[in-house]
């Protein structure tokens, strides 16, 4: 990504490439090796580098006449390993130079690996920063879990600022800062937690409001629908025949929302009217097949306008319902004081308006289209006119009455009470002031407390308490500053050496943030507290317990999105008017939910990576399915999809979101899609193009194709040395659209067919493929380098910092691991615990 | 000369504190103490107004091929012909070593990018941010920063963008809408409580600070530093929560308009008002784009699809409408600025800098060179097209530009982001 190449160049070029450098070539290990001192590999390079990356050329901004032959300091050895691994790889010296001999290559890469492995061995690490504080969702998970609230609606990182991204990685502590505006926001989150969390319900009176048609929507008014097309004709029910997402949705208009926080249960009576209409569907545009589908979702009615969508809109349900045929559906949700339930025609025409005015000429030559004469009538036209709402015969959601009934009962160690006050919460009279700070630092800091620590805030209190707050309230008033402490908000504090237990702590603590993004559990906590996490049985079956756990959810999301860069999703949307499927059937949470229910099967079933690369199978609902011409889905839900034999979508290069990601919405780039391949699968990003060469300016009046234009680019000396790695790949991926649709030509402004996509292409190491099939074999060629760029992607992920060439021994060994147990998801994740790196 | 005593007293007064102040809407900030100085002089302070464009603007129709005063105005500018010598349009200037396209664009009023913050003295801060800072607790709002469409174009030196306020009701409610008296109450509670917080947890960090290496101390420091803002915000909000609002007789319409075509002219108007009853004197707009109609007549394409034109004629013809909307637009508020008075012998205009740009070059070829740039008003001399061709291989840093308007707002510093001096030839 272009975004991410400058600051490699500020940070030191070399640095990240030998990172990302991978090796393909089997070395045997340094200690079975005797050094041959004959050798000298400098000679080698100026024997057959220099040429290029020397005094007169740099090609690909690399100079090594100039390196130093003693591997003392981090530049030079930086260099020389990226010397090592471009030629290990076969990518140098290039095909069309003088190349050395087998044999002297092989001399060349024994004698440097062994030169560097020693190099590694006697170079210290530096001391390096270790704090690190959480991110967004690390603070959301965390409160969820220390405060014991439920989090579906209640967010109090809302107003947080983004965190900065490291390729991709929200989770960089480096990157992390704490500034003014962040600690306001804590101080504002904190007081909102413990607010909510406190909060008793065991008073409230369970409420049961049964909402008759007249209650959903007025009947004033209403004789006849609105351009909405939402009507409450004769008071016996309501029809809803609009689609849209901003519009006018089903709510009792009188309800003042639910008394507390708990769990309700919605009931609703209703039913589909008219799939079977007499229009051309193509004007409705809307499926025949597809059953009418009522949503359920649950707001804050306060927030935002009943018209448009709501900030706090929260779905529940989608539902098929049955035809002419009325049913009672019931549900039982979550809902937060003051939330209201609220009905929608998710998959109904829309936007109706224009629906209406093309019926209306066609079907109802006669009629008014609109209920309003004009945009400035206040009130509706007459009577003796004839209106659509008359004689419309299109489908409808028809909403008989809406139940709400709750909340439910929850017995006391369920509540957030029992999460802020522990064994105490069930006496809230006589709550022992100073074993509930103790406990709940002990939770919010991760580790027990120092008795310091302990002191502190027990002195705050007293002092809060002083001041004329009542004891309970100056409790929550500690917990709420203990919220704001440095303790609670870096995850990673370099351990008390005075505390030899608190390395135990801190690798629980290391452990739930890699899999959970969030705080320890009870379970957790007491194996830290007996010192067992050193034991690697234990650790192993912690991980395989925490793996199954629901947490581990943010696992499979974040280190996804982080590793395939699907946070950036969305962030270059899609056109509007190219790609109106896009928004009609929301195709973008599906398309994350497609790679997240792959990345889970892999990682549930220990699947080996090289899936990831190719795979039979993939996971889709109706609409995925639809987009990828994938026969035989029905449902909503995402299923498991055997994919037909010469299907393009096993893998992830086949994945909508990923296409997605690596385009700007508009039109693709076999550019920004190799480097993605480059970047993300095969771990050697390239390196960013010389400061004073411009982009190309596209002129699509000439209508030549992209492939022309970066053939022309490619003639261009020092774009050549990258594009030829980077282009080609990109060349295969053009059978897929900006929104990941498969195509076989480019097409006009009008959608016409103009050029043919051809997708053959060349690596830079030589070998030809004619599409995608045939480039994610020679990718699974590679599955070497693919498992290494994998490794250290999720070795970053979990120690939360940028790997060093200190860590690279260490890949190596997690890499070489891997391989020997076959490649299995899980046992990398096992893996990567199991390091030093993770345990140091 | 009574200017140069003037910022003396400022000086003097805000006792360069370099306060970061990253309150978008909240109600917030400020110890009035330093108004007396202006008041007594009698003159009016500086203000400071940065209107961003994610997409650019056409370069061909945007840059006036001649040199110097007797340019022809370009099709873009024409909407701004009436007040040529208010302002002056800038040729040749850039980011030095910015590039990125669309992933570099929120480089315009900082020239660096945020993944580089972290290695710069003063991280990525604004130019918008940098005057906020000088002002201070100076007004109700040390700055505001608004967007349309997606985020803002400000941020601050710890490298955070800062969220804007999207909406124009927000955005009046946080002008005009009293404080009621519950809420100020309520308010003031946690104003006293959130310092108590920050005092124990401040006693926490100090005790984490002894066990820690070296190394990490960079990392704690932000801590404390946010502490000591935050209390200094406290303080300052404490006093502007008693004050009273500005009162105004502008209503926003009662059915406020849903797309960028009526927007766009109700977000100029706001920030005149805020001006004028001197709520803040910082200000930035970013204008991305639109999600659904723009409302623009003539224009039935994406922005971002219009704007990868390929040179076509016909996404050309559109993009021309959305681009002379926003220099239109602009000149309008340019207009009113010159029109509305700051005090007896200074309009507006003269105590206002309004710079029009873009960290994008040319949205096309998605290049982050020459960028289109157009500063109004600030009492310069206006009325040239002034070039500043590239001299051995090196452009001419915009931050240059930005020193120059630090400089005018009353800021005594020679360097801003990339900039090697001021502005030649700007005066």
């Amino acid at each position: 990504m272009p975004s991410s190449w400058l600051k490699r160049l500020a940070r030191g070029l070399a640095h990240l490439l030998v990172l990302c450098g991978a090796s393909s070539v089997a070395v045997t290990p340094a200690s079975s090796q005797e050094l041959d001192s004959e050798f000298d590999p400098k000679a080698f390079v100026q024997e057959h580098c220099i040429r290029c990356h020397g005094a007169e050329k740099q090609k690909a901004d690399r100079r090594f006449d100039t390196i130093q032959g003693n591997f003392s300091g981090e530049h030079t050895l930086n260099q020389w390993q990226e010397i090592l691994d471009a030629v290990n790889r076969g990518e140098m010296p290039p095909e069309d130079e003088p190349r050395p001999t087998a044999a002297q290559t092989k001399r060349f890469v024994t004698t440097l690996t062994l030169q560097l492995e020693t190099a590694y061995a006697t170079h210290t690490a530096q001391d390096r920063a270790r704090f690190r504080r959480m991110n967004r969702y690390e603070y959301r998970y965390t409160i969820r879990d220390l405060c014991g609230v439920n989090i579906q609606s209640f967010d109090p990182t809302t107003h947080f600022p983004a965190d900065e991204k490291v390729d991709g990685f929200e989770n960089i502590g480096e990157e992390l800062v704490i500034s003014d505006y962040l600690l306001q926001r804590y101080l504002e989150a904190a007081s909102q937690s413990i607010a909510k969390a406190s909060q008793t319900t065991s008073e409230i009176e369970p409420i049961h409001k049964v909402f008759s048609p007249n209650d959903l929507e007025d009947r004033r008014f209403h004789f006849r629908p609105q351009i909405s097309f939402q009507v409450n004709v004769d008071g016996s029910h309501v029809d809803v025949g609009h689609g849209d997402r901003f519009s006018d949705r089903v709510q009792a208009r009188r309800f003042e929302g639910v008394p507390a926080d708990g769990y309700y249960t919605i009931r609703i009576k209703a039913e589909a009217i008219n799939r079977e209409h007499p229009y051309d569907p193509e004007l409705l545009g809307i499926d025949r097949d597809e059953p009418i589908k009522m949503e359920v979702l649950v707001a804050d009615p306060d927030v935002g306008s009943r018209l448009s969508g709501n900030a706090t809109d929260r779905s529940v349900a989608v539902v098929p319902l049955k035809d002419h045929q009325a049913e009672v559906y019931e549900y039982r949700t979550w809902m937060d004081k003051g939330f209201v339930p609220i009905l929608r025609y998710i998959n109904g025409p829309q936007p109706i308006k224009s629906v209406l005015f093309r019926i209306a000429p066609k079907y109802h030559p006669d009629v008014l289209p609109s209920n309003w004469r004009s945009g400035t009538d206040r009130a509706p036209a007459e009577r003796k006119e004839q209106y659509m709402s008359d004689v419309y015969q299109g489908p409808r959601m028809r909403i008989h009455r809406m139940e709400i009934e709750g909340p439910e009962r929850a017995p006391i160690e369920e509540t957030s009470l029992a999460a802020l006050y522990g064994e105490q919460a069930s006496k809230p009279d006589s709550v022992d002031c100073d074993v509930a700070i103790k406990r709940f630092l002990l939770r919010a800091f991760r580790r027990p407390p120092l008795d310091s620590e302990v002191n502190r805030y027990r002195d705050f209190m007293k002092a809060r308490v002083n001041l004329g707050e009542s004891e309970e309230n100056a409790l929550l008033t500690t917990f709420r500053s203990v919220l704001c402490s440095p303790n609670f908000l870096y995850v990673e504090v370099p351990p008390d050496e005075t505390k030899p237990d608190h390395r135990q702590f801190r690798l629980a603590s290391r452990l739930s943030y890699f899999l959970w993004s969030s705080m320890p559990d009870d379970e957790l906590f007491e194996i830290a507290a007996k010192g067992q996490l050193d034991d690697a049985k234990i650790l192993r079956a912690q991980i395989a317990r925490m793996l199954k756990d629901p947490r581990a959810k943010a696992f499979t999301e974040h280190f996804t999105d982080s590793w395939l860069r699907l946070n950036e999703l969305g962030s270059m949307p899609p056109d509007t008017v190219k790609f109106p499927i896009y928004y009609k059937r929301q195709l973008e949470p599906l398309m994350k939910r497609e790679t997240h229910n792959f990345f889970h099967y892999v990682l549930a079933n220990n699947l080996s990576i090289k899936h990831f690369i190719d795979a039979d199978f993939t996971f889709l609902n109706r609409y995925l399915a639809d987009h990828y011409d994938v026969p035989g889905v029905a449902g909503d839900e995402f299923e498991r999809v055997s994919l037909p034999k010469r299907s393009l979508r096993g893998g992830l290069l086949g994945h909508a979101s990923v296409l997605t990601t690596t385009s700007n919405g508009v039109e693709t780039s076999p550019v920004t899609r190799g480097i993605w391949v480059l970047e993300n699968i095969l771990g050697t990003p390239p390196s960013p193009p010389p400061p004073d060469v411009e982009p190309l300016e596209p002129d699509i009046r000439g209508a030549t194709t992209i492939r022309e234009q970066l053939v022309k680019h490619r003639e261009v000396e020092t774009c050549a040395e990258c594009h030829r790695k980077i282009d080609p790949i990109g060349f295969a991926l053009e059978s897929f659209d900006p929104i990941g649709g498969f195509r076989t030509s480019y097409v006009d402004e009008d959608g016409k067919p103009t050029h043919k996509v051809d997708t053959s292409g060349r690596l830079a190491t030589g070998e030809p493929f004619v599409d995608l099939a045939q480039l994610k074999r020679l990718l699974l060629d590679r599955h070497d380098q693919f498992a290494k760029c994998l490794s250290e992607k999720m070795l970053t992920y979990a120690i939360g910092r940028e790997l060093t060439v200190h860590d690279r021994s260490e890949v190596a060994a997690i890499t070489e691991r891997l391989a020997s147990r076959g490649h299995g998801l899980r046992d990398l994740v096992e893996l990567i615990v199991l390091s030093n790196v993770f345990r140091e | 000369m009574a200017r140069q005593a003037v910022q003396i007293d400022r000086r003097r007064f805000v006792g360069g504190s370099g306060v970061v102040i990253a309150l978008p809407f909240l109600e917030a900030l400020a110890v009035p103490k330093r108004l007396l100085a202006a008041e007594d002089s009698g003159e009016s302070p500086m203000r400071m107004v940065c209107v961003g464009l994610e997409y650019s603007l056409y370069p061909a129709d945007f840059f006036p091929q001649e040199v110097g005063r007797d340019y022809a105005v370009p099709k873009l500018l024409e909407p701004l012909a009436h007040l040529k010598n208010d302002f002056t349009v800038f040729s040749g200037l850039d980011h030095p070593g910015v590039k990125g396209g669309h992933f570099a664009t929120h480089t315009f009023l900082s020239g660096i990018k945020s993944d580089q913050a972290s290695a710069q003295p003063e991280g990525n801060i604004t130019v918008d941010q940098k005057a906020a800072e000088f002002v201070g607790a100076e007004t109700r709002f040390p700055s505001m920063q608004l967007a349309l469409g997606r985020g803002g174009i400000s941020w601050t030196r710890n490298g955070v963008s800062i969220p804007p306020i999207t909406h124009l009701q927000t955005m009046f409610d946080a002008l005009f809408l009293e404080t009621p008296e519950s809420k100020r109450k309520r308010l003031s509670d946690s104003h006293e409580v959130d310092r108590s917080i920050l005092d124990v947890v401040r006693d926490d960090a100090t005790a984490l600070k002894k066990r820690i290496s070296h190394n990490d101390l960079h990392k704690l420091d932000e801590y404390f530093t946010s502490i000591r803002e935050v209390e200094k915000h406290i303080m300052q909000s404490k006093a502007w929560l008693r004050k009273e609002k500005p009162k105004s007789d502008y209503r926003l319409p009662r059915r406020l308009p849903g797309n960028f075509y009526g927007e766009v002219p109700l977000f100029y108007e706001l920030m005149k008002l805020a001006l004028q009853t001197d709520s803040t004197r910082v200000i930035s707009f970013a204008i991305n784009g639109w999600r659904g109609n723009s409302g623009l007549p003539g224009v039935t394409k994406g922005y971002h699809d219009i704007t990868h034109h390929g040179r076509d004629e016909t996404k050309l013809k559109q993009l021309s409408i959305i681009e002379t909307f926003h220099t239109t637009e602009f000149a309008k508020f340019v207009a009113n600025l010159k029109q509305s008075q700051a005090s007896s012998d200074a309009s507006l205009l003269d105590q206002t800098m309004v710079l029009l740009g873009s960290g994008l070059g040319n949205a096309n070829s998605h290049s982050n060179r020459n960028l289109p740039l157009v500063l109004a008003g600030g009492g310069f001399q206006h009325g040239e097209h002034k070039v500043y061709p590239k001299a051995n291989r090196h452009q001419t840093p915009a931050c240059n530009l930005y020193v120059s308007m630090l400089q005018r707002f009353g800021l005594e510093i020679e360097q801003f982001g990339t900039s090697s001096g001021s502005l030649q030839g700007l005066s």
